[in-house]
């Protein structure tokens, strides 16, 4: 018996050491600027296992002992092989070299990509940046936002806006995030253009459905957008100058290959352009404005240091600010001499946006264990303050009377957050992810401070000294998640997930748990099939109005009346890869979302949290639809297209909560058709051309399509029949399709020290007028020949972005 | 070329902002609008006049007189309602408290129309208590110009005297929920019944806390003094109002008045009335450019209108003119 134990136990231990496996891990990252690669891949040919770089370009693959021969690969860079015998763990940070040759991209790495046709994660789009600053946009701003619109499942909302409306959902059920920090406001100039400065960004991935199970609180999107880390080796910079803005952006090492920088700023200029206007304007008024200046610039201020400590350990200080000012100051001036003197000055300055800072320490526990650790801050504030103030002088006798009127707004909301997120792959066939993290709120609802100050020879008078408005309300939110990608056989891969929230606001406690499911099953190593689920649930809705972004739009918490958005959301979907060239899907989902808010009819919101509870109504929501999305993001000739089938409604039936009186209705920004096709085209090393093409259904709007005789009201004032208007549905009526046409032409040379670009584009090329509102209007003319007036009633349409051109000057060393 | 490049520069800033445009929707055709009120006790009487498309060219409202119209009580057949001149038609049953109504309206060239509501239950006042301060005397000033002087004589001709009158009204919500009031207050002149005027009062302490600040410029408006009983279902309600009023004595003519006479009426209202005031109060103060717009309650089934019902209690309220007509001050600057 000893003896066959003896045999049995040498012959495990002789399996167990034939089985022994070896770990590869470390960093893929760029060879000419060390920005770590997200989404790289790395493979052995020999075994045919791979593995992805995450977030932060950190790989790990464990191999069976033995020969292995390693590709690295990343779409736009030459691959890099390493063959040797593998016969302990260690550790290859490798650096690629950007490539242009497309053949030398190697087909089998590529695949292993998370949202391509092996991985489980589907409803996900990614798109290089590069792509991004080609794409011609309004006044020449490139913008992040702008782009996530042009994709299938998403949409804009009105004509010019930075709303994103993804899958039937509201604009405040996406969660962006810059540097895994939320980005509360990401609109400038009324949502004409986002905060995110392509210059500064890195990598865009927008999800919008079958959500990992570390991303939480908010239903329907989550954009993950992640900064350039700066140049290791040697110092690089951009300066562009166009129409509206300049931008400078800055990078380079501290430390050679150890300490690095990326600096980024943006600022408009319109107010400094007009400045000499205005000057004109006051001399020509006859001398009595003795100062004027007003203006409305924007800014946004990207700054990001790391430092590798050694290959285990990095540090990653990442920052934003960016603001929006509006800004008048008038000083009139009178004297009479040695009689009397008057100076009366008004002035008002508005200000808002975000300050977001995050330290993120990245550390590898073993070639297995990656653990990231984050200590963040993100504040979105909006300042308004109107003073008047006035002097008189009087000489004989001599007399001074003084007066200041102060009146303040402030609003916002602030969050200090601490997460920890840990990767463990115990084989390639299967990666754990976990993580917590902890987020104290400070809601700060509108607060009014209210000043009058008197003065005069003998003293000093405050006659109003007061602030009111509804105090800071503090939330804690936690949330605890575990994700479990895992291979089951050859032809199916799971991401199995759990994610579980608590929020605690105002002696109210909410909690979910979220369960998420992504499957893939594999037909063929080009085609695939996945479906997905997840369970998303939301504790803070934005207050703002429904049609144009305001800097007074204001996040509240949930409270007792107004329990958390809860959505459920299942897709699934076909993945096929041609040649590595282009990447088709169709996707379907369905979407069902609950205690989901509308404003009531007649309500909206303009900077007052006040009994805002009782403007919204809540209610559910669902929406489904069918995506085709055929993407080439690598080549001479790159873009996708996208076409989106949806439809999205409403159903507000509560008691004390209808809207459209119980009955369904379209979701404002239901659409049937959405279609974009965005092409770019690199003619040869000096030109290259990009194009935009927009069509989708017009969006919804309410209008009363038939007049009536209201009823008289007994015991009141009113004595007639009111002339009132029907409407007979919310969202009854559709506007005209939009359509638009955006081009643009790149002119680039090399110099001596560098490059410059050269832009020209057209927005809106064919001077489409797409509607931004429609009303019902009546008039009435004078007829002189029948003397006679005739009313008129017609519907009228107006329009806002006619054709654009643009042009914009860069330059790069 | 400078001519073309102007040209082009005017077109691009003038190619979009607001043009007239052709209605592409269904363009629908008139509806039936049938409106009326049921009172305890009292005749019905409707109105029936059609709608028309909003781009139509037209300033008044056809009424309908040729419309065959049933009046149902609590699900019975009662009976056809006259036409009697300008689309109005009455009926000759006096409904009761408590009755369900309905009206089945057909028009030729129209949809059949339907309409129901209940006649609410009037509610028990439990305690009325009123108390009426004098809180001053104003008075009234003549002016004389004074020609040889150059000046204005001014002088006293009478006086006003400012009452406050406080009112607790008390009564119990009935357990079911679902039950609307509307509170008025109306001052009747001696010139007769049919002279009186509505005052403006202040619900205080009612279930409400709303307050505005700097931005809020949509806080909700009572103009029609409407309440559900959602916050106070089936508790005693103490209401206070509060109003304010004058006499005026002439030193002429002596009182204007020998006194003021109040009615205040606690009415309660079918849930449709109280959904078409609160509409329609929303749709008379809406401000805001962007708010959703507003849909005006109806609650007549293939087409608009409104078929309410109220019944009331009233509170007749009754003081002497205390007018100081003895007292004739001069006026003093």
């Amino acid at each position: 018996m000893k003896k066959y134990l003896l045999s049995c136990s040498l012959a495990l231990l002789s399996l167990a050491l034939a089985a022994a496996d070896i770990t590869i891990s470390g960093y893929i990252s760029d060879e000419d600027t060390g920005e770590t690669l997200i989404n790289a891949t790395v493979y052995d040919s020999i075994s045919g296992k791979g593995a992805v770089s995450n977030l932060y370009g950190f790989y790990t693959l464990t191999l069976p002992e033995g020969p292995v021969h390693l590709i690295y690969s990343y779409l736009g860079y030459k691959p890099q092989r390493f063959a040797f015998m593998a016969d302990n763990n260690r550790q290859l940070t490798v650096r690629l070299q950007p490539g242009t040759e497309l053949e030398e991209v190697v087909v089998s790495g590529r695949q292993h990509k998370e949202f391509g046709v092996l991985g489980t994660q589907m409803s996900t789009v990614e798109i290089p940046v590069s792509q991004i600053k080609n794409i011609p946009s309004l006044l020449g701003e490139n913008d992040v936002i702008k782009a996530l619109q042009l994709l299938p499942g998403v949409q804009s909302g009105s004509e010019g806006s930075a709303g994103l409306y993804v899958r039937g959902g509201g604009p405040d059920e996406n969660l962006l995030l810059l540097d895994g920090v939320p980005v509360y406001n990401v609109n400038h100039m009324f949502g004409f253009f986002s905060v995110f400065n392509a210059d500064a960004i890195k990598n865009v991935t927008l999800y919008k459905g079958n959500f990992p199970a570390r991303f939480g609180g908010r239903l329907s999107s989550v954009v993950d957008i992640r900064m350039n880390d700066g140049n290791d080796k040697t110092y690089h910079g951009n300066i562009s100058v166009g129409l509206i803005s300049s931008k400078f952006n800055f990078e380079g090492p501290i430390a050679r290959e150890k300490t690095s920088f990326n600096l980024s700023f943006r600022r408009t200029y319109a107010d400094l352009l007009v400045q000499p206007v205005l000057q004109a304007y006051r001399l020509n008024m006859g001398g009595e404005v003795d100062k004027l200046s007003a203006g409305y610039y924007f800014y946004d201020f990207n700054g990001k240091i790391n430092h590798k400590f050694s290959d285990q350990d990095r540090l990653y200080l990442s920052f934003y600010s960016g603001d929006d000012a509006v800004y008048a100051k008038v000083r009139d001036k009178y004297s009479e001499s040695n009689e009397y003197k008057y100076i009366s000055t008004i002035g008002l300055d508005w200000a808002w946006g975000n300050l977001i800072t995050a330290l993120r320490w990245n550390h590898i526990i073993n070639s297995k264990m990656f653990l990231n650790t984050t200590a963040s801050y993100t504040r979105y504030r909006f300042d308004m303050s109107i003073g008047m103030n006035e002097e008189n002088w009087e000489y004989q006798p001599p007399k001074y009377f003084a007066s200041d009127i102060l009146m303040g707004y402030r609003s916002g909301i602030e969050d200090y957050t601490i997460k920890a997120d840990l990767d463990y792959t115990p084989n390639p066939g299967h990666t754990i992810k976990m993580g917590a993290n902890y987020t104290y709120h400070t809601f700060k609802p509108g607060v009014t401070v209210a000043q009058f100050q008197m003065d005069d020879d003998s003293m000093h008078h405050t006659l109003l000294d007061t602030t009111y408005g509804d105090s800071f309300v503090y939330a804690h939110e936690t949330m605890l998640y575990v994700e479990d990608n895992i291979d089951l056989g050859r032809f199916i891969k799971a991401n199995l997930g759990l994610h579980y929230s608590t929020f605690f606001v105002q002696q109210q406690f909410y909690h979910s748990l979220q369960p998420r499911l992504g499957l893939r099953f594999l037909f063929s190593e080009d085609l695939s099939f996945k479906a997905g689920y997840a369970m998303m649930s939301q504790y803070i809705h934005l207050l703002s109005n429904s049609s144009i972004s305001l800097p007074t739009d204001l996040w509240v918490p949930v409270t007792k009346r107004i329990t958390p958005m809860r959505s459920h959301q299942v897709s699934a979907g076909l993945f096929y890869n041609l040649n590595n060239l282009v990447d088709f899907s169709v996707e379907g989902y369905y979407k069902s979302m609950y205690n989901i808010l509308e404003y009531k009819d007649g309500a909206s919101f303009m900077g007052s949290t006040t009994g805002w509870e009782d403007k919204v109504s809540m209610g559910r929501g669902w929406s489904y639809g069918l995506e085709f999305l055929a993407q080439k993001s690598y080549g001479r000739y790159t873009g996708w297209i996208g076409y989106t089938w949806a439809k999205s409604e409403r159903l507000f039936d509560r008691p004390g909560q209808e809207l459209n009186n119980g009955k369904v209705f379209p979701a404002k920004y239901d659409r049937r058709h959405d279609l974009s096709i965005t092409a770019a085209y690199k003619l040869n090393e000096r030109i290259d051309f990009a194009a935009t093409w927009i069509y989708s259904s017009g969006n919804c709007a309410t209008l009363a399509l038939q007049n009536y005789e209201g009823s008289q009201v007994p015991d009141s004032y009113q004595y007639y029949f009111p002339n009132l208007e029907y409407i007979e549905s919310r969202n009854n009526y559709r506007f005209e399709s939009y359509q638009r046409l955006d081009i643009g032409v790149n002119f680039r040379k090399k110099l001596k020290h560098g490059s410059r670009t050269w832009n020209i584009s057209v927005y809106n090329a064919y001077n489409r007028n797409n509607p931004f509102f429609v009303y019902p209007s009546y008039s009435v003319q004078y007829n002189p020949v029948t003397q006679q007036y005739v009313s008129k009633r017609a519907l009228k349409q107006v329009s806002i972005f006619p054709i654009i051109p643009s042009i914009s000057y860069s330059y790069s060393f | 070329m400078k001519k073309a490049l102007l040209y082009l520069t005017v077109f691009m800033l003038f190619a979009s902002c607001e043009k007239e445009i052709e209605f592409k929707g269904d363009i629908t055709e008139p509806l039936l609008v049938l409106n009326g009120f049921a009172l305890p006790d009292s005749l019905l009487v409707f109105r029936l006049t059609e709608s028309r498309f909003f781009l139509e060219e037209a300033d008044s409202f056809p009424t309908v007189r040729d419309a065959d119209v049933r009046l149902y009580v609590d699900g019975m057949y009662k009976e056809d309602l006259q036409s009697q001149q300008n689309g109005y038609y009455y009926s000759s049953y006096r409904p009761k408290q408590g009755e369900v109504l309905s009206l089945e309206a057909q028009a030729p060239g129209f949809e059949a129309v339907k309409a129901e509501t209940r006649l609410p239950v009037q509610a028990e006042l439990l305690e009325v208590d009123t108390s009426i301060t004098k809180v001053g005397e104003q008075y009234a000033l003549s002016y004389d110009y004074d020609v040889e002087a150059q000046e204005y004589i001014i002088d006293t001709v009478g006086v006003y005297t400012n009452y406050e009158v406080s009112m607790n009204l008390k009564f119990k919500d009935p357990p079911a929920s679902g039950d609307y009031y509307r509170v008025l207050v109306k001052q009747f002149f001696s010139e007769g019944e049919n002279f009186y005027e509505f005052y403006d009062f202040y619900v205080n302490n009612f279930y409400t806390t709303e307050m505005g600040d700097l931005l809020s410029l949509t806080e909700t408006q009572n103009d029609y003094h409407i309440y559900a009983d959602e916050l106070f279902n089936a508790k005693v309600v103490d209401m206070k109002l509060n109003f304010g009023t004058h006499t005026y004595y002439d030193y002429q003519s002596g009182p204007i008045s020998s006194g003021a006479r109040f009615q205040v009426q606690l009415q309660n209202i079918s849930q449709s009335y109280y959904l078409y005031l609160k509409t329609l109060s929303a749709y008379q103060n809406a401000v805001e450019f962007f708010a959703e717009p507003i849909q005006i309650y109806s609650n007549v089934q293939n087409g608009i209108g409104l078929f309410a019902a109220y019944s009331s209690s009233v509170i007749e309220l009754e003081f002497i003119n205390e007018g100081s007509e003895n007292t004739k001050q001069d006026y003093k600057k």
